[in-house]
């Protein structure tokens, strides 16, 4: 607690103050913003009831919890294939940017082929090709799959490339003078140092997957939780559309986590307040 | 105390030769001449510093005997063989050590062992040897983020040294430190160095810290480096911090002050 606070003010100006005070844990710091959550459903569920707004326009919180509760399993019937279409996706994404990214930072086809043209490419809105991969794939998991590969993969590229060649100088030096081939440099000292940042890009690309899948879900399914939606859109049924829509949160959270967790057991020699 | 500028002789005892290296940067109007012309012989043991303010080229010099930078002109040779790329005989000390932070303290002194491709094995026992002698061989199995700035450089140094160099090149090694931790390092550093004699070439821009290590320190001028002084410091070793408050060694340090002024 003796920290100054000019410090600390210093840093939360600067957008970093994202760390736990100290002697303050990781879990007291997130109850913080856990009461700012409850808080917000309590005006929520108070708001819906005092002005009487019907379901149809907004559920309130425990209107949505009790809709869950009374149909889960056909959200959690809904919930397999998107998950696991999000995975998938994401796991494509990942090899892909992975290759991509090896290849742009390595090669100068790459650098300067390959990367340019990766850049431009991503001024085409991806979700508009979604149609198109109906067209092309079919109807079937394949394609809403693809689709999320699309959408997901560039943030793996970008991060990977600027973990890959933003190696220090002094150490590609000490490369220079050691390493026997480049196969060696880049196995020993660009790739570990490239896995924090191929991390950071997963946390983006994750989110991006699932609205992949979504959007695909959204353009011709027959399930998942984007069909949902749209089913009960259809019916104008709210509550079933932001049952889904709370499903679908909760799974992105999940797998967000999962990432997280992951990234901070690999990349055990990261400062966790850095991230 | 003589200029030593004369043509240079390929003798025995040269270590590193180097003759008339220039370097310069860039192409036409626009190219920046680093180092001009420099003419230099380093005995085989010697501990020499290159002395000079920020952007004189000392560390370009540094890199062309290391064989990491190719001079524009002029040849360098090292016992005798010229100068065309790194050698694994040389090693260095960065001003920073970045130490690769997901290896620990031992597993980044090997890596020049590794990079090499040799059995990271039969270097173990020297890797710690030299992580005991230079005191954080508690912290062996450590990460460097765990460590202090002046134990991050021990390391940096222990690098260095793991594949038995001939030649240890430092650029600036303790610059980054506090002045205390510093005058530990320079005191540890000839410790090392006078148990396990090598040649060393220093690059500084402490009057004192070049005086206070070398056996020889050469004063270099602003950009283009060139050599102003060459300086034989006839100071006897071992040498203590005490030194420092020599008439001697202040003599020492305000002509040198003189020559960098000038």
């Amino acid at each position: 607690m003796s920290r100054p606070h000019g410090k600390h003010v210093y840093l939360a100006l600067m957008g970093r103050s994202l760390a736990p005070r100290q002697g303050e844990t990781r879990v007291s710091g997130a109850l913080w913003a856990f009461g700012l959550f409850l808080f917000i459903l309590v005006i929520w569920q108070f708001t819906v009831s005092f002005f009487e707004i019907p379901d149809i326009i907004l559920p309130s919180p425990t209107d949505i919890a009790y809709y869950l509760i009374r149909r889960d399993s056909l959200f959690i019937s809904h919930l397999w294939p998107t998950l696991f279409q999000t995975i998938w996706g994401f796991a494509l994404a990942v090899a892909g940017g992975i290759v991509l990214a090896v290849i742009v930072a390595l090669t100068e086809f790459g650098r300067r082929a390959v990367m340019p043209l990766l850049v431009v490419a991503q001024i085409v809105p991806k979700i508009a090709v979604a149609p198109l991969f109906m067209l092309w794939f079919g109807l079937g998991d394949l394609s809403r799959v693809l689709i999320a590969f699309l959408v997901a993969f560039f943030p793996i590229v970008i991060n990977t490339v600027s973990g890959l060649s933003s190696v220090d100088h002094n150490v590609v030096l000490l490369g220079r003078a050691f390493a026997r081939s480049r196969w060696k440099f880049f196995l020993k000292i660009q790739l570990p140092h490239a896995v924090p940042y191929l991390f950071d890009g997963m946390k983006v690309s994750i989110t991006l997957a699932i609205i992949g899948v979504i959007v695909a879900e959204f353009v011709s399914s027959q399930r998942g939780l984007g069909y949902l939606i749209m089913f009960g859109n259809g019916r104008l049924d709210t509550e079933m559309m932001m049952t889904a829509i709370v499903v679908l949160s909760l799974m992105g959270l999940a797998l967000y986590g999962v990432i997280a967790l992951f990234a901070r057991m690999v990349v055990y020699w990261r400062n966790p307040n850095e991230v | 105390m003589s200029s030593q500028r004369a043509p240079l002789v390929l003798e025995a005892r040269a270590e590193i030769s180097l003759a008339g290296v220039s370097k310069s940067y860039g192409h036409g109007p626009k190219a920046v001449q680093a180092v001009d012309r420099i003419d230099l012989d380093i005995r085989h043991n010697e501990f020499i510093s290159f002395l000079g303010p920020s952007g004189c080229g000392k560390s370009t010099l540094m890199l062309m005997i290391a064989g990491l930078v190719e001079p524009t002109s002029g040849t360098i040779w090292t016992q005798g063989r010229k100068v065309v790329g790194p050698q694994r005989t040389t090693g260095i000390v960065f001003q920073d050590p970045v130490l690769l932070p997901w290896r620990t303290v031992l597993d980044n002194v090997l890596l020049p062992i590794e990079l090499m491709g040799e059995n990271v094995e039969s270097y173990r026992d020297h890797a710690l040897e030299l992580l005991n002698i230079s005191g954080i061989a508690d912290f062996a199995d450590h990460l460097p983020n765990e460590l202090s700035g002046g134990m991050r450089q021990r390391a940096g140094i222990c690098r260095a040294l793991v594949q038995y160099p001939t030649l240890l090149l430092m650029d600036e090694p303790f610059s980054a430190l506090d002045a205390m931790t510093r005058d530990d390092m320079n005191l540890e550093l000839l410790r090392i160095w006078e148990r396990d004699r090598k040649t060393v070439v220093f690059i500084t821009h402490s009057i004192s810290e070049a005086i206070f290590l070398s056996d020889r320190v050469i004063v270099m001028s602003k950009r283009p480096g060139r050599i102003i002084e060459d300086i034989t410091i006839a100071l006897p070793r071992p040498r203590l911090i005490e030194l420092q408050e020599t008439m001697q060694f202040t003599q020492l340090r305000a002509r040198v002050r003189k020559l960098i002024e000038h």
